[in-house]
């Protein structure tokens, strides 16, 4: 019983140390603000979907640049930047990667895509840069340089909650870890009371400390 | 040693309760961890994205944008001649609104100023009432501007009939004195489309329009019980001008006026489900016969459409006639704005 208890103490230990390693990493990635930044490069006008922009209760901020000038950037209802879209030459985002910090990029569509700046179906626009929150959800995003050519995306959603939430798995790691190892260097070099094969504690007889007597209880027999 | 000892009989002397509590501990604690690491993307506030969208198909910022683009092309259609204004008015009405934009485009030079300042809007921006919700095409929004001299407010319908068609004006037409529009739901929310669907209202949009076309016919509109609608002053107005001009030209000819529904444009619901604002239009011919031997001269607009400054035998005139309706869940519809155009005529 004792093995199986010094086995589960130094796996808690183990738990511990992912938790507080877990923690420290996501609290220096995170930064403070909780900040998680997702990047990539497409080679054409590029869809981000609910799937990267409605996941957390934040705002979620998109950058582009392009060496070719500005970049515009819309904010639809997925249906309508999907139809705007239709089978024109376009990247879409099917997944953003943590802690890669990526953005997986499919391509599809094979026409060109009309500039879609002054198109009526966007809820918001911006050039470079665009902010969509969490009331309207969900929400697509098209980002089309302007003058065409490959440019940067970035994706970055702030949530200071992971950085709380990054401080305690620290804590509670440090401290899960700090009990279990204290626990097992005060009893690394016990024997072990469990010595029946059949896992049942041994008969070993109970140590009783010896009979004393008070002293004055001796003086008063002699 | 001793020490250590003593705590381990300590330990054993406290029995299997508290040695079950502590196992107990460790077992729902290390379910939690687990659970902690296994449920970890709703931990961080990560979850699937929400599949409906709700609300008005534009946001409130949006649509107020859209709108004073629109209408500022509108405007700037109305003061520019030729292949540029064209162009211009191609891209701010669409359908009937189109063409009686057009119309006027040929019949601004028969404008005094007092008329022209008569149409011009304030500089304020425009007033965004409702927006259709939902993600289904057509959808439409509902506008309000205000005429700088005389402060009556204008209602258009702005619609946009696919994803790759910008909104456009559909009808328009100022408000008459004394009527009043009620309130749509927020424009975040979004108001239902008045859509095929007329459960709810007294009269279809269809049935009213086609009513009151037949009520303004001259000289001798159809008797009708029960009409659908009450009585207001553009019909007033019509009824009142027509009969001035046959007065006029009762000597020598004669003078008639039909008036048949064309369209129901679009329109939204009201708010908690209380009727409707539809905007319909409706065509209007005018006919002069001369029973005379002489010719009769005729208006500067006639002239501009025709090119002839007088007729001998008969004149029409076409006009399209822009009606706004407030349709009640129960009782009389009222027309609460209406704006005539005259788009066509011919001369013999």
């Amino acid at each position: 019983m004792a093995l199986a208890r010094r086995i589960a103490v130094a796996v808690a230990a183990l738990l511990g140390l992912a938790l507080a390693v877990f923690g420290a990493w996501f609290a220096f990635i995170l930064g403070p603000k909780g900040t998680a930044a997702f990047h990539a490069t497409s080679n054409a006008p590029l869809v981000l979907g609910p799937n990267v922009l409605n996941r957390v209760t934040a705002p979620v901020t998109v950058t582009a640049s392009a060496a070719s000038g500005p970049v515009f950037l819309g904010a639809a209802v997925p249906q309508d930047t999907d139809e705007l879209v239709g089978q024109a030459k376009h990247n879409f985002v099917a997944s953003a990667d943590f802690p890669a910090r990526t953005l997986t990029i499919e391509q599809l569509g094979s026409s060109d895509l009309a500039n879609p700046s002054d198109s009526h179906v966007w809820r918001s626009t911006g050039e470079g840069s665009i902010t969509v929150t969490q009331d309207q959800a969900p929400q697509s995003i098209l980002a089309y340089p302007a003058q065409g050519g490959s440019f940067d995306v970035d994706v970055t959603v702030a949530r200071n909650t992971w950085f709380l939430q990054a401080l305690v798995a620290l804590v509670v790691g440090l401290i899960v870890m700090a009990f279990a190892g204290g626990w097992l260097w005060q009893n690394w070099r016990t024997t072990p009371e469990d010595s029946g094969a059949d896992g049942t504690p041994a008969a070993t007889p109970t140590p009783q400390p010896e009979p004393t007597e008070a002293p004055e209880r001796a003086e008063e027999r002699r | 040693m001793t020490l250590r000892v003593t705590r381990r009989l300590g330990t054993r002397r406290l029995g299997t309760r508290r040695l079950g509590t502590r196992r107990l501990g460790a077992v729902v604690g290390a379910v939690a961890l687990a659970g902690s690491l296994a449920s970890c993307a709703s931990v961080a506030g990560i979850s699937d994205p929400p599949t409906a969208t709700v609300g008005g198909a534009v946001s409130s910022s949006r649509a107020q944008a859209i709108a004073a683009q629109v209408i500022d092309t509108a405007e700037k259609a109305t003061a520019t001649p030729g292949a540029e204004g064209d162009a211009l008015r191609d891209s701010a009405f669409t359908g009937d609104a189109l063409t009686a934009a057009k119309a006027d485009a040929k019949l601004a030079g028969t404008l005094s100023q007092d008329q022209k300042d008569a149409v011009t809007l304030t500089p304020t921006p425009p007033v965004v009432l409702a927006v259709s919700n939902g993600l289904s095409y057509p959808r439409s929004m509902v506008v309000q501007t205000t005429r700088a001299k005389s402060g009556l407010p204008v209602l258009s319908l702005l619609v946009t009939p696919d994803v790759r068609t910008a909104f456009k004006i559909a009808a328009s037409a100022p408000m008459l004195p004394a009527t009043e529009v009620p309130a749509f739901d927020q424009v975040t929310q979004g108001a239902p489309s008045l859509g095929d669907d007329v459960a709810g209202l007294a009269v279809e949009p269809e049935q009213l329009v086609g009513a009151y076309a037949a009520s303004l016919a001259y000289p001798a509109p159809p008797a009708a019980d029960n009409r659908p609608f009450t009585d207001d002053a553009f019909a007033n107005k019509i009824k009142a001008a027509a009969k001035d001009q046959a007065d006029k030209v009762a000597s020598v000819g004669s003078f008639t006026e039909q008036h048949l529904a064309k369209d129901v444009a679009g329109g939204l619901r009201l708010a908690g489900d209380r009727g409707a604002l539809a905007f319909t239009v409706m065509e209007r011919k005018d006919t002069l016969l001369n029973k005379a031997s002489g010719t009769i001269n005729v208006s500067e607009p006639f002239k501009a459409l025709t090119g002839v400054s007088s007729v001998k035998a008969e004149a029409t005139l076409d006009s399209l006639e822009f009606v706004v309706f407030v349709i009640p869940d129960s009782g009389q519809a009222q027309v609460v704005a209406a704006q005539e155009n005259l788009v066509s005529a011919t001369g013999t």
